[in-house]
């Protein structure tokens, strides 16, 4: 009982302190969860995944909102903080489904994808290591440029440039195997 | 392949975003999540920030050491038998009510569950949660075991962990058997190489496979494990990763590998302290064997010298509650303490290399003056002051 009155008091705390700035962060949540969870679903190729690690991105994002806001760009902040989740291999351990899920609606219906370079391409992009996966995404998909990409993932722009080298190099290996 | 390949990733890529779904949840019900978060952590305390805290939490767990009985889920759930590979004991899909009524009652915060196996001899559930504590500096997880046997969970040990280590290894209970519970998170297979060590014996290794990146390891006591390594699958042999379990909690300049005990104090049962080595450098660790099985490696405040056959004092920075340990020069039998009342003690020192020795008189370090490496003879051979 203590345990519930301490968190109920303490969600309540929280919740007046910061109603002020709650509109702020329920339009950038409106206007930036769509994009966020496509980039999260081309990171982590599965829907409920993608879904989940953006709304735990958002979650933390709330929880750090002053500093959020504070950032130059916002949105590149709270990017930084969804790819910086997908790579971490514990988190991604986490996303496995352990748990029972009972759900009402049945599986989704397989798509049968045309074969061809664009499918194929796409299982490739899965099977690429999480960092090259990442760079990969914000390169081809976000456009951003090779300096941006390394700002974002905190590492040198030799490395962006060597990692997207390699997964180029890959995937061209292994579209050339397939004989596509 | 005939177009180029970026023009056909940024289309591949492009078309497939607009498969990701819709976005359905609302500002408000992320910051009430948020909210519920943030409590639960205030309630558990800042776990990774300080030594302190730790050991608070520690007791908290203690405390709760004989379990608690999780309610039975409200309504009929399936029967969480559904193990993958018809009947391997990996993997075991547990009810989320129960789940969340031991993040709550365990007080695991936002703790995620990533891992669960059958234990072979009880058939209890042991489960690995692993939860954030990005908050600390540097950002680091934190994994703890429960145990589950159906009605009552128990807590277990923790560690610290990089969100770079490849591999967690924390000890369970099963029944009267320690076991080492393996996640490695690279490795869905191969194989987990345990080495333990005890006092007087030579190093043992013992092989256990991976399967789904888990494995159960039988080792005589956590606190005699000594090293870990895993070992990928034949075509992936070379990439190997060795560390002592709880390593996350040990400086950098501390070697993971340190597969032999050269001296220790103690029994199984007790707190003990022990010289653990690779060769070429030592170190002190208090293993805490006291509470039966949480936080069976205390790794704190440890010290470490180079093996160089000088007369070395491994102290720990603590010294008004630890014990006086070191490494003697080759020809030494014992080592002669001299104390500040102007007792003294004498210690014997291993008769195998590296010579380490362990005073367990219960004298306080902070009250040593000198130590004296003597030969058989009973000259002296060399003089450390701490």
């Amino acid at each position: 009982v203590d345990e519930l009155v301490t968190t109920e008091a303490a969600q309540r705390r929280g919740t007046e302190a910061r109603d002020g700035v709650a509109p702020s962060f329920d339009a950038f949540v409106a206007a930036h969860g769509a994009a966020l969870q496509r980039t999260a679903y081309l990171l982590t190729g599965d829907h409920g995944a993608a879904e989940d690690l953006v709304q735990d991105t958002l979650v933390r994002a709330w929880s750090a909102w002053a500093r959020v806001t504070r950032a130059d760009q916002p949105l590149a902040y709270v990017r930084r903080m969804l790819v910086n989740a997908s790579i971490s291999r514990w988190r991604t351990l986490s996303r496995r489904r352990l748990r029972e899920r009972l759900t009402d609606r049945p599986p989704e219906l397989p798509v049968l994808d045309p074969p061809g370079v664009d499918a194929q391409l796409w299982l490739l992009v899965g099977r690429l290591p999480a960092r090259q996966r990442v760079v990969v995404v914000l390169s081809y998909y976000e456009d951003l440029s090779e300096s941006e990409v390394a700002d974002l993932l905190g590492i040198a722009i030799g490395t962006v440039k060597s990692q997207r080298a390699k997964a180029l190099r890959s995937l061209r290996a292994s579209l050339a195997e397939e004989e596509l | 392949v005939t177009e180029d390949l970026e023009h056909v990733l940024r289309r591949t890529l492009s078309d497939r975003a607009a498969t990701a779904g819709e976005w359905r949840a609302a500002g408000a019900e992320l910051r009430q999540r948020a909210a519920t978060r943030t409590a639960r952590r205030r309630h558990v305390g800042t776990l990774a920030a300080s030594a302190l805290a730790v050991v608070a939490l520690l007791l908290a767990v203690v405390g709760l050491e004989r379990g608690y009985r999780v309610p039975a889920p409200a309504v009929p759930r399936p029967t969480p038998t559904s193990e993958r590979g018809g009947g391997s004991a990996l993997q075991v899909q547990v009810p989320d009510e129960v789940v969340d009524d031991i993040t709550n009652r365990l007080a695991l915060g936002d703790a995620a569950l990533t891992a669960t196996t059958r234990l072979p001899r009880s058939r209890d559930i042991a489960m690995l949660f692993v939860s954030d504590q990005r908050a600390a500096t540097p950002s680091r997880l934190v994994a703890s075991t429960v145990t589950y046997d159906g009605a009552t969970a128990r807590p277990g040990s923790l560690v610290w962990v990089a969100d770079s280590d490849p591999v967690v290894a924390l000890p369970v209970r099963d029944q009267a058997q320690d076991m080492l519970f393996v996640l490695a998170a690279d490795w869905p297979e191969g194989e987990v190489e345990v080495t333990t060590a005890e006092p007087g014996q030579r190093p043992r290794t013992q092989f256990a496979p991976l399967e789904d990146g888990l494995a159960v390891v039988p080792v005589p006591g956590p606190q005699v494990v000594t090293g870990l390594r895993v070992l990928g699958p034949e075509s992936d042999r070379a990439e190997e990763y060795a560390q002592i379990p709880g390593g996350g909690l040990l400086p950098e300049d501390v070697p993971r590998w340190l597969p032999q005990i050269a001296a220790w104090s103690g029994t199984g049962s007790q707190q003990s302290v022990q010289v653990r080595t690779d060769g070429a450098t030592a170190c002190r660790f208090t293993v805490n064997g006291r509470v039966e099985h949480a936080m069976s490696w205390n790794l704190f405040d440890q010290a470490c010298a180079p093996v160089d056959g000088r007369l070395r004092l491994l102290l720990a920075d603590d010294r008004q509650y630890s014990s006086v340990t070191g490494l003697a020069p080759d020809d030494a039998t014992s080592v002669r303490l001299r104390w500040g009342d102007g007792s003294v003690t004498e210690v014997p020192v291993t008769p195998a290399p590296p010579y380490a020795f362990v005073d367990t008189s219960g004298r306080r370090p902070d009250q040593l003056i000198a130590a004296e490496a003597l030969n058989q003879r009973g000259d002296v051979l060399a003089t450390e002051r701490p």
